[in-house]
């Protein structure tokens, strides 16, 4: 009965120099079978046991496992530190140069015009107003008639429309959907109409086609001076600062009274007054020819160029940048 | 619409500095566009008279003049002009002196002669654009004095845009009473010289046609000196608001429409047969205009007529047969009231706009025709001699337009601008303004005066009053409004969902234009005929685009010519489509992938061009957003599109759209090298089906067994998937795809694919048996139906 013990004494020194002494994990392994597997030196202890007194067994048995818990206490202490130091190995091995360019799809962009439009939506959407969209191809009724603008009027001529057969042209600007809206909904009402116009010019100011952005509240009691707070309000939120604008009285066959709206903005190094769009109250034949009982309701529109609104907001001074779709410039979006 | 300064001053006794004119007349809403001076700057040039023209010695061309500026000594110049001779009166640009683009004259020996200064043209004092010689200065000028005093030049020339309804203010008469009205000043009558009229010299007149023109007058004037040179004063005048000297009468006439605003005709009247009658063209007639033009009349054409011819083509141009020349001594001089929209439509039907059917397309002022027929009258006898016949007048009584009153109501001032103006102030912006107003109870019945013919209604002298008053006097006032749900906002959102999604996808927005050429339109428009313009600007953009692909594929092409290898671009817009006499404006998404899938990195296995699948991820992503779960990709052939490589895209059995690879030939055709693949969706079709169901996913096992099959490539994917879902039952949780390759030992016309055949149970679990049962019969169907074979 000593020997054993002596045996298994001696074998708890031994294993403990092996894992002190062993350089890694893989050793480790070794030494576990070695001492603690099927055919390992304590097992082998354990075995012999059968030959022991029946008094003697159980005071060796729990002797020798008490040896063999401590044999496996060592071994995970070393594991932990040998693979502890084998993981602060391989983080040496895996450093990557994270400066390195990222991989996958490109990113995709809006056109400006979009972006701008999204603006310009997103303040009338909060003041309660409903985005209406409408053809492009439209009747000469919708877009002239109806607006107070009949035929041989010198304001038609100024338009310089694209047509089609018979009456059907090109919308010269989004104010037909005024009319469109006016015979679909009962006041009062708010709407913007986006969209695309379409005018015979070509030249380095003017595109044959471009957005408007036109705006039409009708209500029992609007007048001229709502009109020119809902413009400040929307310049306001539009440039994100109090900019200096003003109205100056001009001429629409379908307001009455009728306004530019300029914005004072550095260009360059002076200051100038860039026109933003037309703006009124609606004229009451206009009203009228929709059904809508002028001495009872009002209405304020306006027609703002996005376009224009998409330039300066970008600091774009060449207005075919916008149409060209050239990516190098889009992608800056 | 221009005039100038001092012409202005003329009529209006104001001294103002012209960039606060302008700011005033911006501000009520007459337009400055520019402001410039009626000449350059250049100083130390004089009247000169020539006294003396000897040859220059050394050269042919040159002369050597002697000049009298009213100094002591006259002084020796060398000119080279044509039109050099003794007694003529020139400016002399003496030496010192700077003449325009820093030219500064000195004491200069030229070919060996001293000249002592320069004798210049209109062109060397920056007066005009092209001169045949020196600018001869009339015999009554006074030598020596500064020809900026002489000429009047320290005047500047304003430009304004006017509007439409302006027509009361194309003439300087028209500006002044704008001024006078922003100023508060009183505009004095224009005064005329009286002249002797002998009344039993009338030439007959008669309208036939009163509806084209309600009052028409005119009159004779014998013994007139056409081949009078107009004087100085008024050619200058005429220079400046860019009017050429034609010949004396016809600079009368114009001076007085500059100046007025009425159009005037002088016809030589021994060129008239009978009399006057203005009247409509009958078929047929035809009349060479002024400028040479060969028009054929019809009738609808108004004209002014003798006895037997037309003679003039009415507000807009006078004929060749009744002009006026050098030898002309007897002139039938007319004044006229059109009306407008006549004017306008013959003005457009012939193609011919003149100062006059501009002004009478706009309006003029429908009292002014005999107070300028005097005053123009009064101006040649006073210049030119002559002797004034009676004037012959006719008002149509039925067409002549009637004076109007509108009622104004206090209230409505209030109701429409949102202010209270003081009643004092608004009856004192209407007297300035020419308008004559009557307190009445509530307000003032305004009496419209003749010219401001744009003033119709109650809302019309509100924003007069306003403009006047100044808008910048209106405060804002915040909107109060009952409150609204917006249902359109919602469907706007989605909308913008898509856009962000291409963003995120990798797309570049493009706006194209919505007309396109008719070339690049036949190559896709698979059939469908476009829209074509009347009056399109350029044949590149004529036709309304059936499909937003040639667009796309331009811009496609503009990068790729800039050294772009890739492009992956989307647009959405209007497509237009002629169905049935009607046109259908759908807005549409396109899409186009050209070049590899990803953009150029390191790390990459290698260059892979994008292909119908890569597009086809992104179409699904679309359609994902409005929750469709029932797409599918039926393949069909496009005129545009690889005919085996091709789709037409439907949602709940319903086409939307179509995708597919361009055509190798098309883009062998239009040089694009990488590969490219297309798609389009229509829209309107896709209304947002939100799912309103979920189910809760299965607690049980999922039983998961692979088949690798061989298969003919003629049998599309969807037939072999429904058929396994058809066997399957509900146990069939999922089937999809995982490899699909093609090797010799397969054959050439089959290839293999790998199934993955996900089976589970919502309330128990599945015991092997009835999987690998299932899997058998999947197996013995496809190899039934297919004749596909089971592979290792």
């Amino acid at each position: 009965m000593k020997s054993s013990l002596d045996n298994a004494d001696q074998i708890l020194k031994e294993a403990a120099n092996a894992v002190n002494t062993a350089p890694d994990i893989h050793a480790i392994d070794i030494i576990k079978s070695t001492y603690l597997g099927k055919k390992g030196k304590l097992t082998d202890i354990l075995r012999k046991l059968g030959g022991l007194s029946e008094e003697e067994r159980p005071k060796v048995g729990q002797e020798i496992n008490l040896i063999k818990e401590k044999i496996v206490n060592i071994i995970n202490e070393r594991s932990q530190i040998l693979k502890l130091a084998e993981i602060e190995a391989n983080l040496q091995q895996e450093s990557i140069d994270v400066t390195l360019p990222s991989r996958g799809q490109a990113f995709g962009s809006n056109h400006p015009i979009t972006k701008v439009q999204r603006m310009l939506e997103d303040f009338f959407i909060k003041m309660g107003f409903t985005v209406v969209e409408g053809p492009e191809v439209e009747t000469e009724f919708y877009n002239f008639t109806a607006l107070n603008i009949p035929e041989h009027h010198p304001a038609r001529t100024a338009h310089d429309t694209f047509y089609f057969h018979d009456d059907t042209i090109l919308r010269t600007q989004t104010s037909s959907l005024q009319i469109r809206s006016m015979e679909k909904m009962k006041p009062p009402l708010r709407i913007i109409c986006p969209g695309k116009a379409f005018r015979r010019d070509n030249d380095a100011t003017h595109a044959p086609m471009f957005h408007q952005l036109e705006m039409l509240m009708v209500d029992e009691s609007v007048n001229f001076a709502n009109l020119k707070w809902l413009i400040s309000k929307f310049i306001e939120s539009f440039f994100k600062e109090k900019i200096e604008y003003r109205f100056r009285p001009s001429y629409f066959p379908f307001t009455e009274p009728s306004a530019e709206v300029d914005v004072k903005w550095k260009v360059g190094d002076s200051w100038r007054w860039l026109e933003l769009g037309g703006c009124g109250v609606v004229h009451p034949h206009v009203l009228e020819t929709v059904g809508i009982d002028p001495k009872r309701f009002r209405g304020l529109a306006f027609g703002f160029g996005i376009d224009r609104l998409a330039m300066i907001y970008y600091g774009i001074d060449d207005i075919r940048l916008l149409f060209e779709n050239d990516l190098e410039f889009l992608e800056q979006f | 619409m221009k005039f100038n300064k001092l012409w202005l001053k003329e009529i209006i006794d104001i001294d103002i500095d012209t960039v606060k004119l302008a700011e005033q007349l911006t501000m009520a809403g007459l337009e400055v566009d520019s402001i410039e001076p009626v000449a350059p700057n250049f100083y130390g040039v004089v009247v000169g008279e020539v006294l003396e023209v000897t040859p220059h010695p050394n050269a042919d061309k040159l002369t050597v003049c002697k000049v009298n500026i009213g100094a002591t000594e006259n002084l020796d110049i060398v000119c080279g002009a044509l039109n050099v001779r003794e007694k003529i009166k020139v400016p002399v640009a003496v030496v010192g002196a700077e003449l325009p683009n820093d030219f500064k004259i000195k004491k200069a020996k030229l070919r060996g002669v001293d000249s002592f200064g320069m004798l210049c043209s209109a062109v060397e004092l920056g007066l005009a654009e092209n001169s045949d010689g020196l600018l001869e200065l009339p015999s009554d000028a006074l030598v020596g004095v500064d020809i900026r005093k002489y000429l009047k030049l320290d005047d500047e020339l304003v430009e304004i845009e006017l509007t439409a309804n302006r027509g009361d203010c194309l003439s300087i008469l028209g500006i002044a009473r704008e001024v006078a009205a922003i100023n508060h000043i009183h505009l004095a009558p224009i005064k005329s010289q009286s002249f002797q009229v002998n009344n039993s010299d009338v030439f007959p007149i008669t309208i036939t046609a009163d509806d084209g023109c309600p009052h028409y007058c005119g009159r004779i004037i014998r013994g007139v000196n056409n081949n009078l040179d107009t004087p100085i004063w008024i050619k200058e005048k005429l220079r400046r608001l860019g009017e050429s000297s034609i010949s004396f009468v016809v600079d009368i006439t114009n001076y007085v429409m500059l100046e007025l605003g009425q159009p005037l005709h002088a016809f030589d009247l021994s060129k008239l047969d009978g009399g006057i009658d203005v009247r409509y063209a009958r078929k047929g007639e035809k009349l060479e205009l002024l400028d040479g033009t060969n028009i054929e009349l019809d009738d609808a054409s108004l004209v002014i007529a003798d006895k037997n011819k037309p003679v003039a083509l009415a507000g807009v141009m006078g004929g060749n047969n009744s002009g006026m020349d050098k030898e002309t001594q007897d002139i039938f001089l007319e004044s006229a009231f059109f009306v407008p929209k006549k004017v306008t439509i013959q003005s457009r039907r012939f193609n011919i706009h003149t100062d006059s059917s501009y002004r009478y397309e706009r309006g003029v002022d429908y009292n002014l025709q005999l107070k300028a027929l005097e005053y123009a009258t009064a101006l040649i006898i006073e210049i030119a001699g002559g002797e004034a016949g009676a004037v012959s007048e006719i008002v149509s009584k039925e067409h002549f337009p009637e004076s109007i009153e509108i009622l104004l109501l206090r209230d409505s001032i209030k109701k429409i601008l949102g202010i209270s103006i003081e009643d004092k102030d608004t009856n004192d912006i209407l007297l300035s303004l020419g308008l004559k107003p009557e307190t009445v109870a509530d307000g003032w019945m305004v009496k419209v005066p003749s010219w401001r013919f744009d003033l119709k209604i109650e809302e019309d002298l509100v924003e007069e009053v306003a403009r006047i008053y100044g808008y910048h006097r209106i405060p804002e006032q915040k909107i109060v409004a009952e409150l609204g749900v917006d249902g359109s906002a919602i469907a706007r959102i989605d909308r913008r969902r898509l856009y962000a999604l291409m963003e995120d996808l990798g797309y570049n927005e493009a706006i194209t234009y919505s007309f396109i050429d008719e070339k690049t339109q036949a190559l896709f428009g698979n059939g469908d005929l476009p829209l074509p313009l009347v009056n399109p600007i350029s044949s590149e953009l004529s036709v309304m685009r059936t499909t937003l692909w040639p667009g796309l594929i331009k811009v496609l092409q503009y990068n790729l010519k800039r050294q772009k290898q890739r492009a992956r671009l989307f647009e959405i817009g209007l497509r237009f489509l002629q169905k049935d006499g009607v046109v259908e404006q759908n807005s549409v998404i396109a899409g186009v992938l050209c070049g590899d899938l990803y953009p150029q990195q390191w790390g990459m296995r290698q260059k892979e061009p994008a292909d119908f699948f890569d597009l086809k991820n992104d179409v699904e992503a679309i359609l994902k957003l409005y929750s469709y779960d029932n797409v599918e990709f039926v393949p069909k052939s496009h005129q545009a599109l690889h005919p085996k490589r091709s789709a037409q895209i439907k949602v709940q059995g319903k086409p939307i759209g179509f995708i597919g690879e361009l055509h190798p030939l098309l883009r062998q055709q239009l040089n694009l090298n990488e590969k490219t693949s297309l798609f389009e969706i229509d829209l309107s079709f896709l209304i947002n089906e939100l799912k309103r169901y979920a189910g809760a996913p299965s607690r049980f096992p999922k039983v998961q067994r692979d088949i690798a099959i061989a298969i003919s490539k003629e049998i599309p994917w969807s037939q072999i998937k429904q058929k396994i879902v058809d066997i399957s039952g509900e146990l069939l949780q999922n089937v999809y795809l995982f490899d699909v390759y093609c090797n010799e030992n397969i054959g050439l016309d089959k290839h293999s694919m790998a199934i993955r055949l996900v089976f589970q149970s919502s309330h128990r679990t599945l015991v092997d048996t009835e999987v690998e049962s299932l899997v058998g019969q999947i197996i013995s169907v496809l190899q039934k139906t297919f004749n596909a074979s089971l592979r290792g």
